[in-house]
């Protein structure tokens, strides 16, 4: 059973849907912002996550803080992120367990580590650093990866299991990727889930991919596929009641297309865990004052 | 230096420069042959900071068609990898890039629409500040104008055409196709972008004008932008002058206060 507040069914924030949000108030639970699209000044997008966070929980979601880089930590990146967590009072931040660029360069992408000794305390320290910076505990995502380091010394799963043990950090289980990453490089999903301790998840994310016959691509621009809807109902079996959302991030249709999409991940949750299941704690759906 | 680190540091020349040697540390793909896979994360990077850079500047897009801009960002990509962690900046240098660099420093409205493109975005999330209006200045005392020093909102900023680029611009950025034949401008013209509300702006500065928001960038006082007016042509309507564009800026929401110098 997750220890992290079930905030029930939510969607990724995009601009696009912004006027929808306002004018029709959407039944999605809450909203995942990318934290950097509002790591900035002012004008517009801080206005509107104003105008958000007045209505619905939120959780941060960040795309670049390469928490496994071995270049320097970048302290300023994480003030910045520290400043707007305190700002909008999210439920929790989380980001990727990957590496973006070293030598200061950046490379926009979710790039693999190998699974190893060296790599896990180099990872962990890394997490347990950002963690004292933003003052409260991350919540770390699994990619999906095309290649695999032939050093690696442990699986991801097992990896993963072991940060959260170290850190205290928690678990945001994209069950996309895990689909993704068991298929192009031969693997059971089931088996990376049944690996993953049972209280630290705090998040699903559901999204698409594009199959590319021999290997499958994370690409977020296709509705939620069947495999991924099975997998999903695999998770809950585990790891009961957790904040599930729809990740959608290119081809993104009106926020109406998305809406059945949400309605099936609440659905699939009452089919697998009783009527409860459907509906997001109280306690978690505080609004910002 | 670790093997952590050298792993990625291998990973990182994969992907920009082709170096191929983090194959060797790299186990068999599934059901694909590795060299495939790692292709993926090569393709992904540029086709990712193309279409960032894409979303950024519709116009130049427009304007260069998806060949020809495609060609440009990827030399850009190449010349330039990106060093910030926001993908908000990607397109940032692009501007300077196509300005300096043949063949497009040929065609100088390329690199201004990039660079007006670059300003409105820029604007749009530059850091919020109070509005000044007409009305807040009416307590001033009559002594105290000429040492008045005004304070621009942080989203503006000041740039110079030497091309038709805005009239293009303006033909282009709802999804048109057609756009005037681009042309040189008789004399370089000054241009001013900033956010009214929560709207980016931008507009053509006569020289006048622009001189005097220069000055007041600088923080010259009211006197002296008078002065300033009065020799750029004439000190019989001077202070007319600088006060008709001082109420340009102060409607427009180009100015966020004043103190006394």
């Amino acid at each position: 059973m997750s220890r992290h507040p079930f905030l029930g069914f939510g969607l990724g924030l995009r601009s696009q849907h912004y006027r929808d949000i306002f004018d029709g108030e959407p039944a999605v639970d809450w909203f995942e912002v990318i934290s950097e699209n509002y790591m900035v000044d002012g004008g517009q997008p801080l206005a509107m996550l104003e105008r958000i966070r007045e209505r619905y929980p939120i959780v941060m979601h960040g795309v670049s803080m390469s928490i496994a880089s071995t270049a320097e930590p970048d302290l300023e990146y994480l003030k910045r992120l520290r400043g707007l967590a305190d700002r909008f009072e999210p439920a929790w931040v989380s980001d990727h367990l990957c590496w973006t660029g070293v030598h200061g360069v950046n490379l926009h992408d979710l790039l693999p580590i190998p699974y190893t000794r060296e790599g896990l305390d180099h990872v962990a320290s890394r997490i347990h650093l950002v963690q004292d910076m933003l003052g409260r505990a991350m919540v770390i995502e699994n990619v999906s990866t095309y290649v695999q380091f032939a050093e690696s010394e442990m699986h991801e799963w097992e990896f993963l299991a072991e940060l959260t043990r170290r850190t205290g950090c928690s678990l945001l289980f994209d069950v996309n990727n895990v689909y993704v990453s068991a298929f192009n490089h031969g693997y059971d999903p089931l088996e990376f889930l049944n690996a993953i301790p049972l209280d630290s998840v705090a998040q699903f994310h559901l999204a698409g991919h594009s199959d590319m016959g021999t290997y499958k691509i994370d690409t977020h621009d296709h509705p939620v596929p069947e495999e991924v809807w099975s997998l999903y109902a695999d998770a809950l079996w585990q790891f009961g009641p957790v904040s599930a959302m729809i990740e959608r991030d290119d081809n993104i249709p009106a926020l109406v297309e998305l809406m059945p999409e949400v309605e099936r991940a609440r659905a699939i949750a009452v089919d697998v865990l009783g009527r409860e299941a459907g509906t997001p704690q109280r306690a978690s759906l505080q609004v910002a004052e | 230096m670790g093997r952590f680190a050298e792993l990625q540091d291998l990973m990182q020349h994969a992907i920009l420069a082709g170096d191929s040697r983090v194959l060797e540390t790299l186990a068999p793909g599934g059901q694909e042959d590795k060299a495939v896979l790692l292709d993926v994360y090569r393709s992904a990077y540029v086709l990712r900071l193309v279409e960032i850079i894409g979303n950024d500047l519709p116009v130049l897009k427009a304007y260069l068609g998806e060949t020809n801009f495609n060609g440009l960002c990827r030399t850009f990509i190449k010349a330039r990898p990106s060093t910030n962690r926001n993908a908000r900046w990607v397109s940032q240098g692009l501007a300077d890039f196509a300005a300096a660099t043949p063949p497009w420093a040929d065609h100088p409205e390329m690199g201004e629409i990039a660079w007006l493109e670059r300003a409105l975005g820029n604007a749009f999330d530059a850091a919020d500040a109070p509005v000044l209006g007409l009305e807040d200045l009416g307590a001033v005392a009559a002594d105290d104008w000429p040492s008045l020093v005004f304070a621009l909102r942080p989203s503006l900023e000041l740039g110079q055409f030497t091309t038709n680029a805005g009239d293009i611009w303006i033909e282009l950025q709802d999804g048109g196709e057609d756009h005037p034949p681009v042309a040189a401008l008789d004399e370089p013209q000054a241009v001013a972008v900033w956010r009214e509300g929560l709207t980016s702006k931008w507009r053509m500065l006569p020289p006048e004008e622009a001189m005097l928001l220069r000055a007041v960038h600088d923080g010259v006082p009211f006197g002296a932008l008078c002065e300033m007016a009065a020799v750029f042509a004439g000190a019989d309507t001077a202070a007319a002058r600088t006060a008709g564009c001082l109420q340009g800026w102060l409607c427009a929401g180009m100015l966020s206060g004043w103190k006394t110098g």
